[in-house]
This record gives structure tokens, sequence and C-alpha cells, in this order.
């Protein structure tokens, strides 16, 4: 062996030890959502899984049986034609689906919400929902009322009484 | 070759090993070796008779070890911790656990069941990791065992007593001063 090829065998060494060092730093990070399309909208909206389940109101939460898919880290995306947005859930928040008074109890029937940023939605577009490979169905985004995303989907969107804020 | 060009080489492969170590999480996390050891002495349960049979468990650990009702309970009390990688009160409530794992030593078995799907099981090992759970994990891709817990979503916290039966459920996880009232009704310690 060589003077080089040894000082070469040296430094794959410690090239690839970094290498290493550098994939652990990597395997360590967070992957965040982003919009990706190329549509001008800009709104925020929610999507509303309507479990039922019994929370505390505003706590974090995730979809309830049988919507366990649904989930932070979860990723939702939109499709109309060559359009796409894509984004990474973030945890969820119980809110209530009904005026019911249910007293002293601490767990109430909820929904679950997760309120999302998703630039690049075209106004008055129908888009193909999937959650996390799930066929979440259609969704028709419209700045005015930003009717929010549901599972199930809802009858009739304009009648929703439960999504908290709309 | 010289002595120093092959302790060289030696300081290199040795560093590599270390790195490449230090990707991974420990061997044991999650897994056999963190069930209970021996039942310390003096240590006696009090029985819930009228409580109902537990549900059975016959799942793995996540180091592939089989696990079943007797691993976990029959000869001490068990709590069931219902979590997923991504649920953050599950994170929230971890200190709980692991101070009851602490506190109640040998006597308990504490224990995760870890609801994350097949394709996700990465993830949660790196987040168990990252968490630095100390207790045995179950893992549960296709929600068997949460199923027969009727586990609608994480966190919940279950208590087997020593004879196998399930004694209380908390959906949305066991407040820690509940959860050690109960315990503590079980667990009786010779002189305490």
């Amino acid at each position: 062996m060589t003077r080089t090829p040894r000082i070469l065998s040296g430094a794959a060494t410690v090239t690839f030890a970094v290498a290493l060092l550098a994939g652990c730093a990597a395997q360590g990070g967070t992957g965040s959502g982003s919009g990706s399309g190329s549509g001008s909208g800009s709104g925020s909206i929610d999507v509303l899984v309507r479990d039922s389940n019994l929370r505390v109101e505003g706590e974090a939460c995730s979809g309830a049986r049988p919507n366990e898919y649904i989930h932070r880290g979860a990723e939702l995306v939109l499709e109309h034609g060559s359009d796409r947005v894509s984004v990474e859930l973030p945890d969820g928040e119980a809110v209530r689906i009904d005026d019911i008074d249910y007293g002293a109890a601490p767990r109430i029937p909820t929904a679950c919400r997760f309120r999302i940023s998703a630039p690049g939605l075209e106004p008055d577009l129908d888009y193909t929902v999937t959650i996390d490979g799930h066929d979440a169905g259609d969704y028709r985004y419209t700045p005015a009322d930003a009717a929010p995303i549901a599972v199930p989907p809802l009858a009739d969107p304009g009648a929703i009484l439960e999504s908290g804020d709309h | 070759m010289s002595l120093v060009q092959r302790a060289a080489l030696l300081t290199g492969v040795a560093l590599t090993a270390v790195l490449f170590t230090g990707c991974t999480a420990s061997d044991d996390l999650g897994g056999a070796d963190r069930l209970p050891g021996a039942l310390p002495e003096g240590v006696t349960f009090a029985a819930h008779p009228d409580a109902p049979p537990a549900p059975t468990i016959d799942a793995e650990l996540v180091d592939g070890s089989p696990v079943g009702n007797d691993d976990l309970w029959g000869d001490r009390p068990a709590v069931l911790q219902f979590t997923t990688s991504w649920c953050s009160r599950c994170d929230e409530q971890q200190p709980v656990i692991d101070d009851i794992t602490r506190d109640y030593g040998d006597a308990v078995t504490v224990a995760l069941v870890a609801g994350d799907p097949a394709d996700g099981q990465d993830a949660l090992i790196e987040h168990l990791d990252d968490l630095g759970v100390t207790q045995p994990v179950i893992v549960d891709p296709d929600l068997q065992v949460w199923r027969s817990y009727a586990v609608d979503e994480a966190p919940m916290t279950a208590l087997v007593d020593a004879d196998g039966r399930l004694v209380k459920l908390w959906p949305g996880g066991a407040d820690e001063a509940k959860l050690r009232a109960e315990l503590d009704r079980i667990v009786q310690r010779a002189g305490g």
C-alpha cells in the first residue's frame, strides 16, 4: 500500500462516519406540510372529523374509530386536474357538536377539528380529497364561507351546525 | 502496516461503529427486557372479585417477543397505557407513566400499547426513543388489543388487578392522583 491510498483510505473512513452522522441528523428531523399548488387562494380551512367522540372541549385530538388514520402528521391532498395541494395535518382540537347542557361532565360529544392553511386552493373548483390515502370525497373551496372538509361528508354543507366557528 | 497505522485504522472503524450505533434505538427499547423482574418480597395484592375479566392479550412487544396475559399480570397488577406516536396528549402523560413505573417498581407491570400501523413502526420506534420510554411496548398495528379494550382514541389507561380483572378504564388517560389511589388500594406492602 502506498502512502496516498492509505491517506485516501483514512479520509474515506472519516467521510463515511460523517455521512452516517449526517444521516442520524436527518433521521431525527421532522417533516412539515406545505401547500404545493399553483393557485391563488391562501385562506384557512377546517377538516372536521364528525366522530361524536367524548372528549374534553378544546383538548388536542385525532380521529376516533373508525377514523384513526386522521391525525397529526397525516397527509391531506386536494387535487383538481393537474393541480395538487398537499398539507400535513396539525393536532386536531375537540369542538362541541351541539348546544346541550351536559352539566359538570368534563367529557362531552365532540368532533375533532383540524385547522389548516391551504395555499394554492382556487375558489369554486371541485377538488378530490384524500387523507392518508383514504378517499375523503370532493371539496369546493369558497372563500366566502369556507365550509369544512367533513368526514364523513355532509349531506348539505350549508346546513352545518357543528364546525365551531362556521 | 505499522502499529501506528493499524491503530489509526482501528480508531476510524471504532468511530464509524459508534456513530452507526447512535443512529439506532437501543436494542432493548420497549422489548422483553423491559418487563418487570422478580416480585418484591412482602408485597401482596387486594383483589377486585366483582370486576370483569380483562380481555386476553396475545400480541408482540416492539422487539418481536411474544407477550400475553401471563407476562403482564397474574402475579402482579398491570397498567396499560394505549398510545400512538402522533398523540400529543400521550406524550404529555408519559411523565405520569414514568413516575408510576419508577415508584411501584416490580410490584406493578406498566406497559404501553401502541396503535401505530404496520408501515409506521420505524416512526414509532424513533418516537419511543426520543421520549426515552423505559416500559415494555406492545405493538398493535391491527388494533386488535385496542378493539378488545374499547379504545376509540389514544390516550387511554387500563388497570388490571393481579387476578386479571379489569378494574378501571380511563378514556383520555388516567389522572395521576386517581391512578395512584387505585394502585394504592391494590398494592399492599408489609409494614406499610
